[in-house]
């Protein structure tokens, strides 16, 4: 079951009115609804994965109980997160990564003279299992390096693991500040709720208007590269990064949304990305749970107790290749790792001057400053995320020729072109405003006209110029 | 503790209350616009009579009429062939739509009271009868308007998505989806298509050599698809009309055999009906200056292959 979907929009009023009715019977009983609303959720995409998903869930349960143990020995705790990650993270491997290796292997040893043959799994992924596995090993690396107390409520872990809106494409949750939330009953909370509902309506514009709009574009360009200049691949960058953006964006944003109506707070993923004014500031508004994941679970500790500056390079470059193979099994995702973490070492080592020359010129709070070093800014995004689209390395560098060589008149898909442009401006005006303006609030507005006259024009533009029974969510396949 | 959770409990009632009022206020100022605001639309957009859509329900019929997507609209000159074959022509085609358009066109064309086309020109493509997202269930956004005034249009809609089709029933918005400039601009641009009968030239020059692209090897095909193109080529059997598939010029090569064209080569041979196959016509691959990109001919392009396509026809109607 997918947000933009029907089904959804009949399964999301039955399961809020079901939770509610039966929240006075306590915490365990919502923890149950919640799981078995999950449950269901999931088994409607494909029933056969609910064993992996309740599996998974099991053993970082389990591994976090024994983890936790304070009678267990030192050795007992590293061999039991050990056993963990290699199940886990094999079991992802599996799924995710294993044709891509045999594929490459088999290319590079035929390269060498050798004969071998690629014999492919012939499985599918299932939905969310890179999130989920994430959100599950959080818990037990915590419990080990005891950021947090083990728990012994399953169903409350169980519910926090499959809570159903993050279920297929997070936000990513941490057991630090959201399974705490499962250990107590919760309550009803009408401004909650509102602010819940109008994120979910900002989430659909952003997916139905902005992704799903302009994804016909990109999608008609980047998949038939040779036939289009580099105009028309310039803007379908330019759109694409819009779609990114809104798509995944659009999904957390319901995701919380759906989260607040049950007085569940997940964690913001996205963070108006575009208005950042350098490479690192893009860092922290992009997904921003998978982003902090990492440098939690890998970069951090791959540092240590180590002071050389081209340690923490080289581990911030590592870092992001990781990130751009969790992205996707591909060459063009490894592509944009590397491409992500070189310019972060390149701004992390220029901050210093940069900050010194801000405060020189007192550029801090200059308009043309934030101007000029949000453009940059996006320049670089622009660049990288030719390889995350492309579909191979050849077309990505095909791309990269053609904007900067092959000009000429435009591929026109007016629709795609003109709604699109429209639901842009619109996206940007409000990020715009909730960044330089936060006191100018429309959906938030403490008078409930003004409120409700905001969510029913948004909901107007949404039924005008949004794409139905368009696609899934891009991330879904991560 | 746990009672105070309660729905039932007063002050947690009146919270949910307030919650579900919020939403129905919503609502009812929603529903409110699209009835006023959707019968604006439907007066000021809908209904004036210059779109090209509107040709359709019109009250004048012409003798030949041209139908398929954008390369129907741009490589076929009504004036051309009205001057060769003296029959009144019109072009039909229509950018982004697929067969289940072209099927509710030729449906109400020949079905006109005042005497429907006699010839029918049927510019197809892959994205008639293959399963090719983007081109599917999408592309139907553009027959929104017509759901409450065409039965095929409902037929057709509520044959995909049943959602759809309440969501249409009820929500005049939303038979404005996706279509409210194109319908803005064509009532601005008043005149301009009925100038040209329906065809819409392209301008630039393409200058770049042949390419040869990838495509599927084994593609799969649509099945409702296939459904209305027979459903097409059975209306036309029924009235006695003269039907013509074309495949117009394209300038790209691809690397593995057309799958589709085979397809559209079954389907013609079942029925006893022409296709005429341009696609790699050697004048037309020699010429990339009549070309406006691979996919389309520019105006150029337009006049030699409408002069081409007419002398065909002429042999056609003249022998058969």
């Amino acid at each position: 079951m997918i947000f933009n979907s029907f089904d959804f929009l009949v399964f999301l009023p039955i399961a809020f009115i079901l939770f509610w009715s039966l929240s006075r019977l306590g915490k365990n009983v919502q923890n149950g609804v919640i799981l078995a609303l999950s449950i269901f959720f999931y088994g409607y995409w494909n029933w056969k994965f609910l064993g992996l998903l309740l599996g998974i869930t099991a053993i970082t349960f389990a591994s976090g109980w024994l983890i936790g143990d304070e009678k267990a020995t030192a050795n007992k705790k590293k061999l039991c997160l050990w056993a963990t990650l290699l199940i886990t993270l094999g079991i992802l491997f599996v799924f995710k990564y294993y044709n891509f290796f045999m594929d490459s292997f088999v290319t590079v040893a035929n390269a060498f003279g050798a004969s071998v043959l690629s014999q492919p799994l012939k499985i599918i992924l299932p939905v969310g299992i890179s999130f989920y596995i994430f959100t599950g090993l959080s818990y037990v690396i915590d419990v080990y390096k005891r950021r947090t107390e083990r728990t012994n409520d399953w169903l409350a872990y169980f519910s926090y693991v499959t809570f159903f809106p993050a279920l297929f494409s997070g936000p990513i949750g941490r057991s630090t500040t959201q399974l705490p939330q499962f250990y107590k009953a919760r309550a009803f909370d009408t401004k909650n709720a509102i602010k819940g509902f109008h994120w979910i309506l900002w989430g659909f514009f952003m997916k139905l208007c902005v992704a799903d709009r302009v994804g016909l574009y990109v999608d008609t360009v980047y998949n038939n590269m040779g036939m289009h200049n580099g105009s028309s691949i310039l803007l379908a960058t330019f759109f694409y990064t819009f779609q990114l953006y809104c798509d995944f964006g659009g999904y957390s944003l319901i995701a919380m949304g759906v989260a607040k109506w049950f007085s569940i707070d997940l964690l913001p993923n996205f963070n108006k990305p575009y208005m950042s004014t350098s490479y690192s500031d893009y860092w922290k508004r992009e997904h921003m749970s998978l982003t902090n994941w990492l440098m939690d679970y890998v970069y951090y500790p791959m540092i240590g107790s180590s002071d050389k500056l081209a340690w923490w390079n080289a581990c911030m470059i590592i870092t992001f290749l990781i990130s751009g193979l969790w992205h996707g099994a591909a060459w063009t995702f490894v592509l944009w790792g590397l491409y992500q973490g070189i310019f972060l070492v390149i701004d992390a080592n220029m901050a210093r001057k940069r900050k010194m020359f801000e405060k020189k010129h007192k550029l801090k709070k200059n308009n043309w400053w934030l101007l000029l070093t949000t453009f940059v800014t996006y320049v670089v995004i622009f660049f990288g995320l030719i390889f995350f689209r492309a579909n191979t390395v050849s077309d990505s560098f095909l791309a990269f020729k053609s904007i900067f060589t092959s000009w000429g008149k435009l591929f026109w898909d007016s629709s795609a072109i003109l709604y699109g442009m429209i639901a842009i401006v619109l996206l940007m005006v409000k990020d715009y405003f909730n960044e330089y303006h936060p006191d100018v609030k429309f959906f938030d507005s403490d008078r409930p006209l003004v409120s409700i006259i905001a969510s029913v024009l948004l909901l107007c533009v949404i039924v005008l110029i949004g794409v139905f029974g368009g696609g899934q969510f891009i991330y879904f396949q991560f | 503790m746990e009672a105070s959770l309660s729905i039932s409990n007063s002050k947690h009632m009146r919270k949910y209350l307030l919650f579900v009022g919020y939403i129905i206020s919503v609502a009812i100022l929603f529903f409110a616009m699209d009835l006023g605001a959707g019968a604006l639309f439907d007066k000021y957009l809908f209904l004036k009579k210059d779109t090209k859509m509107m040709h359709v329900y019109g009250d004048k019929s012409e003798e030949l009429v041209i139908l398929g997507a954008s390369r129907a609209a741009h490589h076929y000159i009504p004036a051309v062939l009205e001057d060769s074959l003296g029959l009144t022509c019109y072009n039909y085609g229509m950018d982004g739509r697929n067969i289940f358009n072209q099927y509710v066109v030729a449906s109400e064309l020949l079905n006109k009271p005042q005497g429907g086309a006699k010839v029918v020109i049927l510019e197809v493509a892959y994205i008639d009868v293959e399963d090719s997202p983007g081109w599917n269930d999408e592309k139907l956004s553009n027959l929104y308007i017509l759901y409450k005034k065409d039965a095929n249009v409902k037929e057709i809609i509520d044959g995909g998505n049943k959602s759809t089709g309440l969501a249409l029933q009820y929500c005049n918005f939303f038979r404005y989806n996706s279509s409210m400039l194109s319908y803005i601009r064509q009532v601005m641009s008043k005149g301009q298509i009925e100038d040209t009968r329906g065809y819409e030239p392209l301008t630039a020059v393409w200058n770049k050599d042949v390419e040869t692209l990838e495509n599927d090897v084994n593609p799969s095909f649509h099945p409702q698809k296939e459904k209305y193109l027979r459903a097409l080529i059975e209306e036309c059997k029924n009235k006695g009309v003269k039907l013509i598939l074309y495949n117009s010029p394209d300038y790209r090569y691809f690397e593995n055999h057309l799958v589709w064209e085979d397809r559209i080569t079954d389907i013609c041979k079942e029925y006893g009906i022409p296709f005429v196959n341009h696609e790699h016509d050697t004048i037309f691959m020699s010429h990339k200056d009549w070309f406006n990109e691979p996919f389309h001919l520019n105006d150029e392009g337009a006049k030699a292959y409408s002069s081409l396509v007419a002398e065909e026809i002429k042999d056609y109607i003249t022998t058969n």
